[in-house]
This record gives structure tokens, sequence and C-alpha cells, in this order.
């Protein structure tokens, strides 16, 4: 269940990050409410299909997803698209992109340690 | 338990977002300018964007180089307090246009549009403040005006303070590009990064009538 939420919070990254790109979109709708949507279809869309519940396959998401930011976004935009999408979906004008940035770092770093030791645990 | 912290947290969003400051607009009539209170959005410094400066509140609160803390409303009252004329010359049927060919400029008072905030170096000229990529490289000095839109603004509530493009919802907006242009991907716009204060940063923008 956890590589499945893992999963599909940064493939729906991808997915608003690119829908941002698009001007005439950004300047219509929430991108922020995108995120948090395609976040909740998409968990369950990997929760039924069970693909995406591996640590194979989390770690290739992590990969291709981040390469993908990095490749649409640069250095700059990384540090700076993301978070403003997270905040945008939560109203949150006031956050920082800095504290936004160590909280998406967190959860990235924390959700894949645990899954890598969940993945462990069962083969033993 | 996770419907409740679901729950919880939309209603901290929404109780946060409707205390959010807001603070008043300053209005000068003998040096005829009007002070607005903003934050820098850091998006808009790396993203492109039509908006300028936006009401937090409003639709494009978040889709502009700078929101502003006071309601669009009041910034429209204030303007004819200072004796501006509205343009109302765009209408959304205008907006629809494939290029600036074929789009409208605004009309209305003009006003010029400065910057300032603490560690600034006196005021900066929103022209200094943003980048403009035009497709045929003729960059155009910002022409803004007062073009009004009070209806609209109250309709539709899009919170648009000064919009880069001649549009149909700001209340100020630019005549140097008349509706179109930004369809037809003409020009585009984005905050300067070299000039702006990074994000979050509160600036005053002040909006002087030209006489």
């Amino acid at each position: 269940m956890l590589a499945c939420i893992y999963n599909a919070l940064l493939w729906s990254m991808l997915i608003s990050v690119v829908l941002s790109r698009n001007e005439w979109l950004d300047m219509r709708i929430n991108t922020g409410i995108i995120f948090f949507a395609v976040s909740l279809v998409l968990t369950l869309l990997f929760v039924l299909t069970k693909k995406f519940n591996t640590f194979k396959m989390s770690l290739l998401s992590l990969v291709i997803t981040f390469a993908g930011l990095l490749y649409i976004l640069g250095l700059e935009g990384l540090l700076v698209i993301p978070a403003s999408i997270i905040r945008e979906g939560l109203m949150q004008h006031n956050l920082s992109f800095r504290v936004i940035n160590a909280a998406l770092v967190g959860v990235i770093i924390t959700g894949f340690v645990i899954i890598l030791f969940t993945a462990k645990h069962e083969r033993q | 338990m996770k419907k409740f912290i679901l729950a919880l947290l939309i209603i901290m969003s929404c109780v946060s977002f409707a205390l959010a400051e807001e603070l008043s607009l300053t209005i000068d009539k003998e040096k005829g300018e009007i002070i607005i209170p903003a934050e820098v959005n850091g998006k808009y410094l790396v993203s492109p964007t039509k908006h300028a400066l936006s009401y937090f509140k409003g639709g494009n609160g978040e889709k502009s180089i700078m929101r502003a803390l006071v309601s669009e409303i009041d910034y429209y009252n204030a303007l004819v307090e200072l004796g501006a004329v509205p343009g109302d010359n765009i209408k959304a049927e205008d907006m629809k246009a494939k290029s600036s060919a074929e789009g409208k400029s605004t009309e209305g008072s003009k006003v010029s549009v400065f910057l300032t905030w603490e560690g600034s170096n006196g005021e900066v000229s929103l022209d200094d403040a943003i980048i403009s990529t035009v497709a045929n490289g003729e960059v155009r000095k910002l022409d803004l005006r007062f073009s009004g839109n009070l209806e609209f603004a109250s309709k539709y509530h899009p919170g648009c303070f000064i919009c880069l493009d001649s549009c149909a919802a700001g209340i100020t907006t630019n005549a140097a590009w008349p509706t179109g242009a930004m369809n037809n991907k003409e020009v585009s716009f984005k905050g300067n990064p070299d000039t702006l204060p990074p994000d979050g940063t509160r600036v005053n923008v002040i909006v002087r009538l030209v006489k």
C-alpha cells in the first residue's frame, strides 16, 4: 500500500509539472489540486493493479520521475515548481519553498527507506 | 482516522486562507499615487505568466508575479478617487482574438508602476522587473492603462490588478500588447529574478497616474 501511494505521488508530480508547463493551462487551473487529485486516482489504480507495489517499481519510478523533472525544469526550476504546485494546492501562500522542499525531500527519502526495509523483511 | 486527518487538513487550509493577512492600500492625492502592499511569488520568476499583480484571494491570486494583499475593487475605487478615467473598451469576446493584428488595445488613463522593498535601491520600474520574450524580437515598453473592468472583476473575482497584455479582466492592463498577442504566442512574460527580490518578500507597488 505504501509503495502504491509513494509511486502515485511521484508520477502525479511529474504529470502536474508537465501540465503546468503549458502556459494556457497553468493560467486556468490550480495545478496543486490536480496534483492531489491525480495522486488519489493513481493510488487507487496502483492498488487495484498491484503492479506498483514493489521495491523495484518504486526505484524505477523514483529514477524516471526525478530524471523527467530535471529534464523539464532544470535544477533552478526543480527547486521552485514542485514546491509551488504543493503550495497552490494547500492554498498556503505563506509557506516558503525551502520548507516545502525540505518536507518533499523528507517524504521521498523516508518513503524509499521504508519501502526498501519492507521489501527486505518480506524476503526474509 | 485517515478521513478525519484529511478533513482537518482541508479545514485548516481554508481557515488559514480566510484569516490570512489583509492590509489596506494608501492613496496620496497630492502625489497622485496609490501604494499597494504585495508579496513576490517566486514561481513566476522561472515560469511565464500574463499577470503582474493579483489579489491573493482572487482566482488568479497564485498566477501572478506578485500577489496583492488588498482587494482589486479597493484599487479600482482608489484610481477613480485620484481622477483616473477607465477605458472599459475590452470585452470578453475580444479576448478570443487569434493574433494581435485581430486584437484590441486597452484604453483609459495612463499609469506608471514602480516597486520598492526593504533593501531595494530606490524605486524599481515595473518595466525593469519584467522580462518580455517577444517572438519577433521587438520588445515593447509597458503602456499601462486604467482599463476599468469593474463589472467583470465584481462578477468573476479574478483578482487582477495589473495584466501584462490588454485584458477584459484586469483593472490596469497593458495597451502595448493588444488582445490576441498572447494567444498567438507573440509575447510571453515572467518576473526578472535579477531585479526582483526572492519569493515571499514584501514589496510596495506604487501606481502613479500619468498626467
